[in-house]
C-alpha cells in the first residue's frame, strides 16, 4: 500500500512538473528581459554586451538582463519557431531582408509612439530611420549598417600596374581584371583572380541586387495601391537593362575570364577566403572585411575600399540590420534596454565602429569612404524576400550554368517574382 | 464489476504510464495530426488569421509540379545510392575486423570515429577538403595525374548528388559495420568448421553460411537506414543547401525551404505528409520484423 501511495504522489508530480516550472516566472516587479545576440564569449563585442547589461541593472534593479548566444545562421529559425509558438525572446537582431516578414506575421511591437518621445532619436542617421520605417511605423530599432563597397588588393593592383580601382563595369572586365588575373608561378593554372562575389547564401541577393538597381531595372517597383510588382514583363526596355546584371557575371567568368568559373557556386565562406589567401584580387564587402584580420593579417593591411563598379548609374546597398522587441514579454523594458544599446557607449562598446548607426561615431579613414557613399546607398524593398532571394539566386546560377540566357534568366525571374508577390499577398493589382 | 475490478488492479499501472503518454502523445502525435491538418488548409505564416480548408489542392499543386518530382527521383537515389554504399562498405570492413588481426580492438575502435564525429564537424571539414582551390581532393588528385585542372565537386550539377552520398556513406557506413560484426561474432565457430572439414571454401562459406546469418541483421538495419536517409536533412542542408540548380535537393530540404523561407507552411505539410506515407511502408516493415525476430 504505501509501495502503491509513492507510485501515485510520483505521477502526479511528474505530471505537474510542466505547470509548475511555467509558474515560476519572475513576478511583475522583476522582470528578466531575454537577449538573443550572436555574438560569442571571448568577442569584444560580447564583452561590449555584458558591460552595457551590468550598467543597465544597475540603473534598472528590477529588470536583469539574461544574454543568450545565438549563431547568426540560427537567429531567424529559432525565432520563428519561439514566436510562432508564443514565446520569443525580449530582443534580438534582426537581418534587413527578415524585418518584413517578422514584421508581417505581427511580432513586433510597434515602436513608433516611443522612439518618437525618444531625445536620442536624432542622433541615428535619418535613412536608417527610413530603412525601418514601415507603412508608417517602426517595428524595430536601426542598430547596425554598412555600405557596400568595392574591395582590393592594393598590393596585387600595383603589381599589375593598376594605380585606381575600376569606376565602371568596363573599366573592371576590360582594364582592370584582364590585368590582375595572373598565372603567377607558370604552370598553366590561374594563381590570382580579378573580381570574385557570392554566388550562394544570404549575401549573394546583397551583392546582386545593387547591380539591378545599377542598370535601372529594380526586381520590385511600388505600385500607386502601396503594393508591388515586377515589371520586366511588361516593359521591354526595363527587361533588356535587367538582362545587363547576369550577363555581366557571365562575361566576367567566360568572355573576360576575370573570375574563377567555381564561382557558380560559391558561398561567402569560400568568397572570402580566396580573398584572405589572394586568389581573387577583389570583391564586394565593407570595412566588416576586417573580421578576416586573426586569419589573414598581411591582407588586411593592404586591402583599400571605393564605389562600387557601376554600368548606368552608381548605386549600392545599405545594409542594416536592425534589434527586434518582441510584442510577447516585456516591451517596455526591453525598449529601455535597446536605448541603452542605442546610446553612444552602447554603440560603441556593443557595435563595431564601422557598422554604427551612431552619427557622432568617429570613423576610420577607410569607414569615411563607405559612409561617403551614403548618397547612392538604398535598402531593400519592403516586402518578403525569403522566395525571391531564392529564385533570384537560381536564375543566377542558371545563367552561370549556362542553362539560361540572360534574357531567358530575366524572363523567368520576373515571372517568378510575381509570383512570390501574389503568394505573399503583396502583389499590386495595377 | 468487471470495470472496477480491472481498474483496481491496472489503474496504477495507467496513472504510472500516464505523464510518458502525455508528452508522446503532445510530441510526437498532436505534431503529425497538425501536420496532416495543415496539408489540406491553406496556411502559411502571413495568413494564419484566414485559414481555411482547400482540400487537395496542394497535393494537387505538389504532383504537378517538375520540382516535386525532380526532389522524389533525387531524394530516392540520395537514400539507396546511400544505403548501398554503407551496406557494402560496413560488410566489408566488418568481415576485415572479424579476422584474427593484431590491433583488432584498436581498428574497431577507429572506424567509428566517422559515426561519432558531429554532422556539422564532419560536413564543414568535407566542405574544405573538396574545395577546388585549397581543398587536398583536388590537390592530390591534379597531382597524380588523374584530373586536369580543380573541379568543384558539391558545385557541378552532375556531381554534387553523388558527393554527398559519398560523404553519407563515409560518415554512416560504422553503423552496418558494428551491427554486421556483432552478427558475424554470434556464427557459431562449430559450423565454419564443419564447412571446413567438408571442403568448402571462403566463397562457399560466406555464401552459405555467413550471409544466410546475416540476413535477419541486415534486413532491419536496411529499414533503419532507408527510413534514417530519407528524412535526412543536416548533411545535404551543410553540404550544397540542395543546389546547385536543385541537383541535390531532396524532400527534406524541400520541406525546410517551404517553411523557413517561404512560410508556406501547408504546402510544406503537404510534402512531409506523402515522406510520412512512404515512411510509415518502412516503419511498418521494420515492426513486422522486429516483432517476427521477438518471437523467435
Amino acid at each position: 500500500m504505501k509501495r502503491k501511495l509513492v507510485c501515485i504522489v510520483l505521477a502526479v508530480f511528474l505530471s505537474l512538473i510542466p505547470v509548475v516550472s511555467y509558474a515560476s516566472q519572475d513576478s511583475a516587479e522583476n522582470v528578466t528581459i531575454n537577449v538573443w545576440s550572436p555574438t560569442t564569449r571571448g568577442e569584444p563585442i560580447y564583452e561590449g554586451l555584458v558591460t552595457v547589461k551590468k550598467a543597465f541593472e544597475q540603473v534598472f534593479p528590477n529588470i536583469k538582463v539574461e544574454i543568450e548566444t545565438i549563431p547568426w545562421g540560427e537567429i531567424h529559425d529559432k525565432v520563428l519557431v519561439s514566436a510562432q509558438a508564443g514565446n520569443p525572446p525580449d530582443i534580438s537582431y534582426i537581418l534587413a531582408e527578415w524585418y518584413v516578414e517578422f514584421a508581417k506575421m505581427d511580432f513586433l511591437q510597434d515602436l513608433t509612439s516611443w522612439v518618437n518621445e525618444w531625445a536620442a532619436k536624432e542622433l541615428i542617421y535619418p535613412n536608417c530611420w527610413q530603412a525601418a520605417e514601415l507603412e508608417g511605423k517602426i517595428k524595430a530599432l536601426p542598430h547596425r549598417a554598412n555600405i557596400r563597397t568595392y574591395v582590393y588588393r592594393e598590393d596585387l593592383f600595383k603589381e599589375a600596374g593598376i594605380g585606381s580601382p575600376p569606376a565602371t563595369w568596363k573599366e573592371l572586365q576590360q582594364e582592370v581584371g584582364p590585368k590582375v588575373t595572373k598565372d603567377t608561378d607558370g604552370d598553366g593554372e590561374i594563381d590570382v583572380w580579378g573580381f570574385g562575389w557570392s554566388t550562394t547564401s544570404a549575401r549573394s541577393p546583397q551583392e546582386f541586387i545593387p547591380y539591378f538597381w545599377q542598370s535601372e531595372a529594380d526586381l520590385v517597383t511600388e505600385m500607386p495601391d502601396g503594393k508591388f510588382k515586377n515589371l520586366w514583363q511588361e516593359d521591354e526596355k526595363m527587361l533588356s537593362r535587367a538582362t545587363e546584371p547576369f550577363q555581366f557575371y557571365h562575361d566576367n567568368v567566360y568572355k573576360f575570364k576575370i573570375s574563377p568559373i567555381g564561382i557558380r557556386n560559391w558561398g561567402y565562406a569560400e568568397c572570402d577566403t580566396s580573398y584572405g589567401i589572394g586568389t581573387i584580387a577583389s570583391q564586394l564587402g565593407s570595412t566588416w572585411i576586417k573580421y578576416l584580420e586573426s586569419e589573414h593579417p598581411e591582407t588586411i593591411k593592404v586591402t583599400k575600399f571605393a564605389d562600387v563598379p557601376y554600368n548606368r548609374k552608381p548605386a549600392t546597398l545599405l545594409d542594416i540590420s536592425f534589434l527586434g522587441i518582441y510584442k510577447e514579454g516585456h516591451p517596455k523594458e526591453a525598449f529601455e534596454f535597446a536605448k541603452f544599446l542605442q546610446s553612444y557607449v552602447g554603440q560603441m562598446l556593443y557595435v563595431e565602429k564601422e557598422l554604427a548607426t551612431h552619427k557622432d561615431i568617429s570613423r576610420s579613414e577607410d569607414d569615411k569612404i563607405a559612409w561617403s557613399l551614403v548618397d547612392h546607398a538604398y535598402g531593400f524593398k519592403p516586402i518578403s524576400w525569403g522566395k525571391i532571394n531564392d529564385k533570384l539566386i537560381e536564375a543566377e546560377q542558371s545563367v552561370l550554368f549556362n542553362k539560361m540566357t540572360p534574357r531567358e534568366a530575366a524572363l523567368w525571374l520576373s515571372k517568378e517574382i510575381n509570383e512570390a508577390l501574389e503568394e505573399q499577398g503583396e502583389l499590386s493589382s495595377y | 464489476m468487471p470495470v472496477i475490478k480491472y481498474l483496481r488492479r491496472n489503474g496504477l499501472a495507467y496513472l504510472l504510464l500516464f505523464p510518458a503518454s502525455s508528452f508522446v502523445f503532445i510530441l510526437v502525435f498532436w505534431p503529425m495530426v497538425k501536420t496532416v491538418v495543415l496539408s489540406f488548409q491553406n496556411a502559411s505564416l502571413f495568413n494564419l488569421s484566414e485559414v481555411r480548408f482547400v482540400g487537395l489542392t496542394n497535393f494537387r499543386n505538389l504532383l504537378g509540379s517538375d520540382l516535386f518530382w525532380l526532389t522524389f527521383k533525387n531524394t530516392l537515389i540520395w537514400t539507396f545510392g546511400s544505403l548501398g554504399g554503407e551496406y557494402l562498405l560496413g560488410l566489408s570492413s566488418a568481415l576485415l575486423l572479424n579476422q584474427e588481426i593484431k590491433g583488432r580492438t584498436i581498428f574497431r575502435g577507429i572506424i567509428v570515429i566517422p559515426w561519432a564525429v558531429p554532422v556539422v564537424v564532419a560536413a564543414l571539414n568535407w566542405r574544405w577538403i573538396l574545395n577546388p582551390d585549397f581543398g587536398i581532393v583536388n590537390i592530390l588528385l591534379v597531382r597524380w595525374g588523374l584530373l586536369k585542372e580543380s573541379f568543384y565537386w558539391l558545385g557541378g550539377i552532375n556531381t554534387a548528388l553523388a558527393t554527398c552520398i559519398l560523404v553519407n556513406v563515409w560518415r554512416s557506413f560504422p553503423f552496418f559495420t558494428i551491427a554486421l560484426l556483432a552478427a558475424l561474432q554470434a556464427i557459431p565457430k562449430e559450423e565454419i568448421d564443419a564447412a571446413k572439414i567438408d571442403g568448402a571454401g571462403s566463397l562457399q562459406i560466406f555464401k552459405h553460411i555467413t550471409l544466410p546469418h546475416l540476413r535477419t541483421v541486415s534486413a532491419i538495419t536496411t529499414i533503419l537506414i532507408i527510413i534514417w536517409t530519407f528524412n535526412y536533412f543536416d548533411f545535404i542542408w551543410l553540404l550544397t543547401e540542395g543546389g546547385p540548380l536543385h541537383a541535390s535537393e531532396v524532400l527534406a530540404t524541400l520541406v525546410y525551404k517551404n517553411t523557413f523561407r517561404y512560410y508556406q507552411v501547408s504546402f510544406a505539410s503537404a510534402i512531409a505528409v506523402i515522406m510520412m506515407g512512404f515512411l510509415v511502408m518502412f516503419g511498418v516493415l521494420y515492426l513486422k520484423m522486429s516483432l517476427k525476430e521477438g518471437g523467435k
